[in-house]
């Protein structure tokens, strides 16, 4: 199986950056206008580590968020997952909805919503992939957790456990520019046979 | 204030009287423990799947159901415990994609809707191999849940994301 097997170099991490930085680009401009708000995103960091430290990325394993797990596939395949803390949901529903209501709930049509944001996020971050990779990829649908963030990424790190002990994480956070406790995780995980074809693509293989 | 080894993924840690072991976030993986009552010594592993894809693959890692019950009985006979006396409890096997939030497609598979179970009835299994007696467990579920063992008394602390605690 073609995994890559050495480490990163700093010009493959900078070339993965540079593709999420592009793309969280793109992704929060769909969701700004979704939204009506301006939103900032910080810079995408890259990190290739084994999977036993991925929960600490993550973070949050105190407290319950909302995660909109999606996979793309096509030459290359993997990951995505958003993660919003609890505040966050509830500020999302009130710009989206009107809702101003403080309790959290999750019937069909809240699910639904958030769904629909992963969605949106999703879809545009993967066209810049598109366009840059120069391939088609197809997504998910989207699905949707709540629970402690390592208890949601749990699925994902099965799925990439069964062929490799390392994987690669980009993460960038993006929140809005007026209320910035309106704020999201958005995380990139290939598959570890894509990883390579994904630095090819962006003329930075090995 | 007593030491907490904590036990990532595909770990595992030996614990005795005045130390505990805990596992964050368990969702569809296991927290499995081993233990000998009457030494007062346990051990946990992490377990993120229930074999190697590849069979050939004959990792001695706690990574998998088979290798990590191997695993901690070789630690806890290297520690002086009868094998004979070593009793299991577990947790985990949640399925993190329930239903009820995720109605939709019928075709679509729910992102490791069964991997929770798979991963559960393979450490029952690796256990029942190896005459392990299973005297606890709180599995399944869809709830991620964060684990504690206190070798001292033998008892399993599982907090579920919902808030609720129980004692196993």
């Amino acid at each position: 199986m073609p995994v890559l097997a050495e480490k990163l170099n700093h010009a493959q991490e900078d070339a993965l950056q540079e593709l999420c930085n592009i793309g969280m680009g793109h992704a929060t401009t769909a969701l700004a206008q979704l939204m009506g708000k301006t939103i900032y995103f910080e810079i995408p960091r890259v990190s290739q580590v084994p999977i036993s430290r991925v929960p600490e990325i993550v973070g949050n394993a105190e407290k319950n968020v909302v995660g909109i797990y999606l996979r793309f596939s096509g030459p290359i395949s993997g990951n995505i997952l958003l993660i919003f803390p609890q505040k966050s949901v509830l500020l999302l529903r009130r710009i989206l909805t009107g809702d101003k209501s403080s309790k959290l709930l999750f019937d069909e049509y809240n699910t639904s919503l958030l769904k629909e944001v992963g969605n949106i996020l999703t879809g545009s971050y993967l066209s810049v992939m598109e366009n840059l990779l120069k391939m088609q990829l197809v997504q998910s649908v989207p699905w949707f957790a709540f629970d402690l963030a390592s208890a949601i990424i749990d699925p994902i790190l099965i799925q990439l456990g069964k062929d490799t002990d390392h994987t690669v994480v980009i993460e960038a956070e993006f929140f809005v520019r007026e209320r910035k406790q309106l704020k999201g995780q958005f995380y990139l995980m290939p598959d570890p046979q894509s990883l390579k074809l994904m630095l090819e693509a962006v003329g930075m293989g090995v | 204030m007593k030491k907490v080894l904590r036990v990532r993924i595909s770990e595992h840690l030996l614990a005795r009287e005045s130390e505990r072991l805990k596992s964050y976030g368990l969702g569809s993986c296991i927290g499995l423990v081993i233990y000998e009552p009457h030494k007062k010594i346990g051990a946990m592993a992490h377990i993120l799947l229930p074999r190697p894809g590849n069979s050939h693959v004959r990792e001695k890692s706690a990574k998998y159901a088979a290798s990590a019950v191997a695993v901690l009985i070789t630690e806890l006979r290297e520690a002086g415990c009868d094998p004979s006396h070593l009793r299991a409890k577990m947790a985990g096997g949640a399925n993190m994609f329930p239903r009820k939030f995720n109605p939709a497609p019928e075709r679509a598979e729910r992102p490791g809707s069964s991997i929770g179970e798979r991963n559960t009835r393979a450490v029952r299994r690796a256990l029942a191999r190896k005459k392990i007696r299973l005297v606890a467990e709180e599995v399944g579920g869809e709830q991620g849940r964060t684990i504690e063992f206190n070798p001292r008394t033998g008892e399993l602390l599982v907090y579920k994301s919902s808030g609720e605690i129980k004692v196993v």
